[in-house]
């Protein structure tokens, strides 16, 4: 077996147990075998990133393409999408009127899906290597659906560096994917107490947290918070500004 | 009363995502005209450019489709819903990274997804070494070794097997495929350690 095929059965994990710790023993050992791991890694990344780049030169003229046909079709569409409209504004007004009473809960439902369903793994700056895997780790279980393997990881985390805010908001939107609010609420107010983040989400995702939960005092509280972050031009103010005009 | 051809249903794209390589790219672009409203939203939403919300929509799709390939995508959502979520989270990245420079853009990647196989000692000395190559190099040799090779190296990033490729580009054998990729990346490295040295 060749060195390429060697590195190529270690990467597609046909190895055998023994025999890859004999791999990896034998990067550890043989500078050129090393090398040659490297190169197939790099190789393989920027083969990879080609064929994406190449895809995305096509999306381009696809989009551009789109956009002019779209623009001369908007000019005959345009008495129809009106009308459409006003239907649509009319549907949606009498929707509103009928599930006023379940609107904090739907407006914080409605960020949740959009935000904190999938998660994405963005290795943060704060954290250091180890920690940084470990994060990414945690979020991709999250991600393949499993929410209580995830927050088991990501408490451990916590548990060790507890100052680390990325660990923090995790924790708190797993829990919230979890329906453990009152826990989430404590991760989230205290992300919104570090003031050594220059943009800190913890005041939205705190009142996220109170609308979806919705007890007495909840809106309340949450409409406080808003108000906060409008007033004080923090983080997420232009969801909090639309809130609060629906919420009124 | 049908005004037009049907359009394919989830379920349909999906499974041409999986087929030859036409069929997958035809399927590939269907899925990006057919939500690519979803750069005007997140300009109106998030006050990102147009080639800002481009990007970020191009990488979502592309995303989505290594989460078909890889089976990440479990199928509990709609291929609309999931791909908005990913496209969000990719435009809130993009405006913590304008707004704080502290983290930047998911971009999928290779490097990171091997180097997570191996053992922690093995990673940081591959890791070292990898950060010590010459990617612009490495790009601009990729070139050079001819469209038979660029074509059935890519198509095997793409995570199409050797018997796949060898259907879909007339090799005779899985067999030839991997021989062939193999001396398409020995010629690779050849060239790229010529320059190099």
């Amino acid at each position: 077996m060749s060195n390429l095929e060697y590195i190529e059965a270690y990467f597609s994990q046909s190895l055998s147990a023994g025999d890859k710790q004999e791999f990896e023993k034998r990067v550890a050992e043989d500078v050129a075998f090393a090398e040659d791991v490297a190169f197939y890694i790099t190789a393989n990344d920027v083969i990879y990133n080609q064929v994406l780049e190449e895809k995305k030169q096509r999306f381009r003229q696809i989009y551009r393409q789109d956009t002019s046909m779209s623009r001369s079709s908007a000019r005959v569409l345009w008495r129809y999408a009106i009308a459409a409209s006003v239907i649509a504004i009319a549907i949606i007004a009498s929707l509103l009127t009928i599930t006023k009473m379940d609107l904090p809960e739907r407006l914080a439902d409605d960020y949740i899906s959009r935000n904190w369903e999938t998660l994405s793994v963005t290795m943060n700056a704060n954290a250091n290597q180890t920690s940084g895997d470990s994060l990414q780790r945690a979020i991709s279980v999250f991600n393949n659906g499993k929410p209580h393997e995830a927050i088991v990881m990501l408490e451990e985390m916590y548990r060790k560096d507890s100052l680390n805010y990325s660990v923090k908001e995790y924790c708190g939107i797993v829990s919230v994917q979890l329906k453990q609010y009152d826990k989430a609420l404590g991760y989230f107010s205290s992300l919104a107490n570090d003031t050594s983040l220059e943009v800190n989400p913890g005041r939205l995702y705190t009142a996220v947290v109170l609308l979806k939960r919705n007890q007495h005092g909840d809106k309340a509280a949450a409409k406080k918070i808003l108000t906060a972050i409008v007033e004080g031009d923090f983080q997420g103010k232009e969801e909090a500004l639309k809130w609060l005009k629906e919420l009124e | 009363m049908s005004f037009g051809p049907s359009l394919p249903s989830d379920e349909e794209l999906i499974k041409k995502l999986r087929e030859s390589a036409l069929t997958r790219r035809r399927a590939e672009e269907e899925i990006f005209s057919r939500y690519r409203y979803f750069i005007k939203e997140g300009q109106n939403q998030y006050s990102l450019s147009e080639e800002e919300c481009f990007e970020a929509y191009a990488d979502s799709i592309l995303e989505m489709i290594k989460n078909v390939d890889t089976d990440v995508f479990a199928r509990r959502s709609s291929i609309k819903t999931y791909l908005y979520r990913i496209f969000n989270n990719k435009c809130v990245d993009l405006i913590r990274k304008k707004t704080t420079n502290k983290s930047s853009v998911h971009r999928t990647s290779v490097i990171t997804d091997m180097l997570f196989m191996m053992e922690d000692s093995a990673k940081t000395i591959v890791q070292r070494l990898i950060e010590e190559t010459d990617h612009d190099l490495l790009k601009n040799k990729l070139a050079e070794i001819g469209d038979n090779c660029k074509k059935v190296l890519a198509l095997f990033a793409e995570g199409y097997s050797d018997k796949e490729i060898a259907t879909m580009a007339d090799y005779k054998s899985a067999d030839v495929v991997k021989t062939t990729r193999m001396r398409c990346m020995d010629r690779l490295r050849k060239l790229y350690n010529t320059r190099v040295e």
